[in-house]
């Protein structure tokens, strides 16, 4: 079943190159047909695990003669992003830019995207895992580089040399791990298990730096950050969702499953540099954001912003003051991510639908939505106090879960994070105040309000963080067995 | 689900009914009366659970309970005497605000958006004091914030009101987020958050530490914000640029009150921190204070409102920071009622005139001024209306320093609150009110409560504080007070109503202190200056980040490019190695990938053939084009990376060297 979950996407994509290239609309409904199908398969299997409590696994052999399996897992932390993924993938295909020739090359792109993500969280295998990340890495470079806006080159080619860097990295860490297990494997569990007992030497701390650079150039920190901007600005709408929605996840699950797992004395001796890396990163990625004019540079530096908590929640899973703390700090982080991906897909497709109609991002230049286009504007208004973290949303959810890990033992850090929530207030409210309020100009004056599909796109994703905002605890409980796992209590 | 849901859900019911019906309900006055309604039934609710909670039994309603690293979270709902109180006062005033808005809406823009937010105001108000933990406290304390938010620009197109909706939001949540630290500080230390468990652990000393304290200090933070104490004050004036009912509903009568109840319900925590009470009577004492006097500058009639809930609920704080919670909210209930009162009053007042400004109100109805006149004595502390038993309560429940204080405090309030009444108020015209029933019967109303209700809450509120206070003790202190509000009357009326020359010469002497004190003592300049500070800091960062992280990068690449071409002999050097290498892997390529692919191409084709779903033909061409596009996206991309690149790589390479190289030094140095 995982399989299935995995590779339909892909399977999807290839049997659309090889359909005829005019019929553009059954392209399409393959593509969508093969994306609901995951999201379902990923629905049930996430009411299963809620249901039954115990993960699925699936294992075969891949390359024995070096150990490694081809091994996947659906546990309470794969689960939450999972599904997160497959609901984006979803929702993209009825986004995507009109293309007209390409519409094929695309949907493979993004299908196999799609299949790469997916990849990369269920693999309970270092090596499967690398091979889905880098699969999932490549095709975005495409759909920044053809499709994308004015800058898309020198964007598309930023991206992909600092993503290709920091899986170098992420690549001579996981074989430098492979080397210390004994018998050499590449099973995560085994490596997990190892790492329990590994102590924090040079060693440890050698392997930490690479997952440090490899995980921190996609979540992304703050020195590693510089591609992100530009490959947002430069994306189209759906390539911005999935980038800021599901691919930047990849670096944070990556810190809290692997670099947790695995070297977590090591982890621990360096918290106080992650920890303040992390709240650098949030403090920092709010203050950037405010100062920009283009509404679409401002969400992609909200989401350094963001993602700095799940960091600070990684960190505080090897560091914490108790193991109840601990558990907390893998709660959020996870939870975090979820919301992050629905609030900030969200949020770039609203940019998106508000470019179509103004002509322009430029915040200076938009003004006066609020009395003629009032869904764009509640819902727009809806997703910005969702992401400074107003409860009934699901930012608070995993950011208040950080908090609590964090003030028992780091409360500077906790102190310094809440300074970035404030930022992070006032920069939703300057950019609700620039495109909602002011003077009307004249293109607010004609301007459409959503059409029913814009209104189902971000309505699902909006109605997907009130859930987890008003009702947490289901998501919560799955997520904290997985966390109990990985932490070993 | 337990009857007290439906208290805070009936209001929350009619907002949505009023949101989703907006568009097609044409008469404004619909939407208003439907709130009102709902606001109506929602107060005989509360009212039926008051009177059982008065009667020493606790109501209590759980919603959910959520399991958090194996601490069972309830959240619900509980109505003691307090609660109870508090949620019959929100539900009633609620009522009669949302009576009165239907006549004040009737000429104004989207009544139906503002019904609706009011009602989710109520709702989310209502849930706030009926909560039984800090979390749900805390999830309807944010509520209740976007909702004065959205209300106080609701005049959207004036840029005044945008950002003073702006200001409001902003310097309030720096409060929240320093109450949500609390919270946060509070469950890592017990475990809990419902405020039964963990104030009772606390009382016992069962729980105790830094983080129990740094909880009390942080709720200080938020109940700042909320309640507009220094120094998180300066957005309460500029708030006034909502329409009047909010003014009287949200920023005067009830949401801003929410910091006192929010220290009041944690008062245990604040005996368990003797350090942070004392901080907390020390800042709303001067809040107290300073308020009074800016009230007394001010040239705008809401901006005097606004000071003076400033220095009420200054008041308000240091009776809890003093030892008298219980004294603290009935003075709560008590200026409600008055509070509003003298909003809706200035409101009749500024419709009939169109303005603010005090010296420029005329044709105020005899209604508004009547209303006026009450409100103010209630302020007064001028018996027998409830300002009067609201203040005997505070004063016979504190300390002498803290009466000391509120006797200072006396006649200052009366003095800022008559100024406007003889400036504006004193000469009313003769109106027919027969054709705006909710405009009066609002006034009416709340009058009426005022002159009544000063014992009710004394008689149900102490029975929740512990151990119960006696708060209807009127001694000679209480009698001071009313001599020194007395004292404010007159040289009001001797001022601005007689004119006597001797004390405009007085008043004269002191106009710098007028002038400072109407710009509420410059902290209003001085939170711009922070603001601009952040601003400042925000634009700073951002170019840096242009130039640090992502043009020196590129000027490092270009440099390198051009260096490497300069040096022609290792540049050809690298070229005819990489050429022979790659003229090598061509070979290869062509021998073993080229094969490869071409066998497979035409398995493929054959296979197709077998299965026959479609003719070669179309296939070939298919597979050709297909090659053709994907070459073509090759080529498009290709060409952005031809020259470049490699220095590209090489500058991002040691980009993320020199960035690991920094951090491991600075871990060795550090350590």
């Amino acid at each position: 079943m995982l399989t299935v979950l995995t590779f339909l996407p892909f399977a999807a994509g290839g049997l659309i190159l090889l359909l005829p290239r005019r019929r553009d609309a059954s392209l399409r409904f393959i593509a969508i047909l093969a994306a609901a199908t995951t999201f379902v398969i990923g629905a049930l299997l996430m009411v299963q695990l809620a249901q039954t409590g115990t993960a699925v696994r699936q294992q075969a052999a891949w390359i024995p003669s070096i150990g490694a399996s081809y091994a996947l897992g659906f546990d309470g932390l794969s689960a939450p992003l999972v599904l997160l993924t497959t609901l984006l993938g979803l929702l993209v295909l009825f986004d995507l830019p009109a293309s007209g020739e390409d519409t094929k090359e695309l949907l493979f792109l993004f299908l196999t995207m799609e299949t790469g993500v997916l990849g990369v969280f269920l693999a309970s295998d270092l090596l499967l895992f690398y091979v889905f990340w880098e699969v999932a890495l490549v095709p975005l470079y495409f759909i920044i580089g053809i499709w994308g806006h004015e800058g898309r080159r020198e964007a598309a080619l930023k991206f992909f040399l600092y993503t290709r860097a920091g899986s170098l990295a992420l690549l001579l860490a996981i074989l430098a791990l492979y080397f210390r297990t004994e018998p050499r494997s590449f099973d995560l569990d085994a490596i997990t298990a190892a790492g329990r007992a590994s102590g924090s030497g040079t060693f440890a701390a050698l392997v930490l730096l690479g997952f440090a650079l490899g995980f921190g150039v996609k979540l992304p920190i703050v020195p590693l950050h510089s591609w992100l901007p530009d490959a947002h600005v430069e994306a189209p709408t759906a390539g911005s969702v999935m980038l800021a929605g599901v691919l930047l996840k990849m670096g944070g699950y990556g810190s809290v499953r692997i670099a947790v797992g695995a070297v977590p004395a090591a982890f621990q001796r360096f918290a106080g540099v992650f920890i303040a890396i992390a709240v650098i990163g949030i403090v920092y990625g709010a203050a950037v954001a405010m100062a920009q004019r283009d509404f679409k540079r401002l969400v992609a530096y909200t989401s350094i912003n963001h993602m700095g908590f799940v960091l600070l929640g990684a960190t505080l899973a090897v560091t914490g003051a108790t193991a109840a703390d601990r558990t907390l700090a893998v709660n959020g982080a996870i939870i975090q991510m979820v919301s992050h991906g629905l609030l900030t897909g969200g949020m770039f497709l609203l940019v998106g639908m508000l470019q179509e109609r103004m002509g322009t991002r430029d915040l200076m230049e938009l003004g006066g939505l609020w009395g003629r286009t009032p869904v764009f504007a509640g819902v727009l208004t809806a997703f910005a106090f969702a992401s400074f973290g107003l409860p009934v949303f699901s930012g608070f959810v995993g950011e208040f879960q950080v908090f609590v890990a964090a003030v028992a033992r780091w409360p500077w850090a906790a102190a310094a994070a809440a300074f970035g929530v404030i930022i992070s207030t006032a920069l939703y409210l300057r950019a609700l105040q620039q495109t909602l309020f002011n003077t009307p100009t004249a293109r607010s004056l004609t301007a459409t309000d959503l059409s029913v599909r814009e209104r189902g796109l971000v309505g699902v994703l909006l109605a997907a963080s009130v859930f987890i905002g008003v009702a947490p605890g289901l998501l919560i409980s799955i997520v904290e067995r997985g966390a109990r796992t990985l932490l070993g209590q | 689900m337990s009857a007290l849901w439906l208290v805070p859900l009936v209001p929350l019911l009619a907002a949505i009914v009023i949101a989703t019906l907006s568009g097609r309900v044409s008469s404004p006055s619909g939407a208003g009366f439907l709130a009102t309604g709902a606001a109506l039934v929602s107060s005989a609710m509360a009212a039926a659970v008051a009177l059982q909670g008065t009667a020493g039994s606790v109501l209590r309603a759980t919603l959910t309970t959520v399991s958090l690293a194996g601490h069972p979270l309830t959240l619900g709902l509980q109505a003691d005497s307090l609660s109870a109180t508090l949620a019959l006062l929100v539900a009633a005033i609620s009522a009669t605000i949302l009576a009165y808005s239907v006549w004040y809406m009737r000429d104004e823009p989207s009544p139906a958006r503002f019904f609706a937010v009011m009602s989710l105001f109520g709702a989310a108000m209502l849930t706030l004091v009926l909560a039984d933990n800090y979390i749900l406290l805390y999830v309807a304390w944010e509520i209740v914030g976007v909702c004065s938010y959205l209300l106080i620009g609701h005049h959207w197109r004036e840029r005044t009101a945008l950002s003073a909706a702006l200001k409001a939001l902003l310097v309030t949540r720096i409060g929240d987020v320093g109450l949500l630290l609390g919270i946060a500080c509070l469950f890592a230390a017990a475990g809990t958050v419902s405020y039964q468990p963990l104030l009772t652990s606390v009382s016992n000393g069962m729980i105790h530490g830094p983080l129990v304290a740094a909880g009390a200090w942080l709720i200080i933070a938020g109940a700042l914000g909320k309640s507009a104490q220094a120094p998180l004050h300066v957005w309460l004036p500029d708030a006034m640029a909502g329409p009047t009912p909010v003014s009287a509903l949200i920023h005067s009568a009830t949401m801003v009150a929410a910091g006192m109840y929010l220290v009041a319900r944690s008062y245990p925590l604040f005996v368990a921190a003797p350090a942070a009470l004392n901080a907390w009577f020390i800042v709303t004492a001067l809040t107290a204070c300073g308020a009074a006097v800016a009230a007394a500058a001010q040239r705008d009639v809401k901006r005097v409102l606004a000071y003076s809930t400033m220095s009420q609920l200054g008041e308000m704080g240091m009776a809890i920071g003093a030892g008298a919670p219980a004294a603290g909210m009935v003075h709560l209930v008590a200026h409600a009622t008055f509070k509003a009162l003298l909003f809706l009053s200035a409101g009749i007042a500024t419709k009939a005139s169109g303005t603010n400004e005090l010296t420029e109100l005329h044709d105020v109805p005899r209604i508004a001024s009547a209303g006026f006149l009450v409100g103010a004595l209630s302020l007064s502390g001028i018996p027998p209306f409830a300002g009067f038993w609201s203040k005997t309560a505070m004063t016979a429940g504190t300390s002498q320093f803290a009466g000391v204080v509120f006797l200072a405090l006396a006649p200052v309030s009366a003095f800022y609150i008559a100024r406007p009444f003889f400036i504006a108020f004193r000469r009313p015209i003769r109106q027919d009110d027969s054709e705006a029933l909710t405009r009066v019967v609002p006034v009416l109303v709340l009058a009426a409560a005022t002159a009544s209700v000063g014992f009710a809450p004394a008689l149900f509120i102490p029975a929740w504080s512990a151990p119960p206070t006696s708060l209807t003790a009127v001694d000679v202190r209480t009698w001071l007070d009313v001599a020194g509000a007395l004292i404010g009357w007159a040289v009001a009326f001797g001022l601005y109503e007689r004119r006597a020359p001797l004390l405009i010469a007085a008043a004269n002497r002191v106009t710098f202190v007028g002038t400072w004190a109407r710009s509420g003592f410059g902290v209003d300049a001085f939170a711009n200056a922070v603001a601009a500070l952040v601003r400042t800091f925000s634009a700073v960062t951002s170019r840096l980040d242009v130039a640090a992280f992502d043009r020196m990068i590129a000027t490092a690449a270009r440099a390198g490019s051009r260096r490497l071409s300069g040096t022609p002999a290792f540049d050809r050097a690298i070229g005819m190695e990489v050429l022979a290498g790659s003229r090598r892997l061509s070979r290869f390529d062509v021998d073993v990938f080229d094969r490869a692919a071409r066998r497979t191409a035409s398995f493929t084709l054959s296979m197709a053939g077998l299965i026959g779903r479609a003719d070669d033909q179309l296939l070939d061409q298919n597979i050709e084009r297909g090659a053709v596009g994907i070459g073509g996206v090759g080529a498009r991309v290709g060409a952005l990376q031809t020259g470049r690149v490699y220095h590209y790589l090489f500058a991002v390479f040691a980009w993320i060297a020199v960035v690991t190289l920094s951090v491991v030094v600075a871990v060795r140095v550090w350590r």
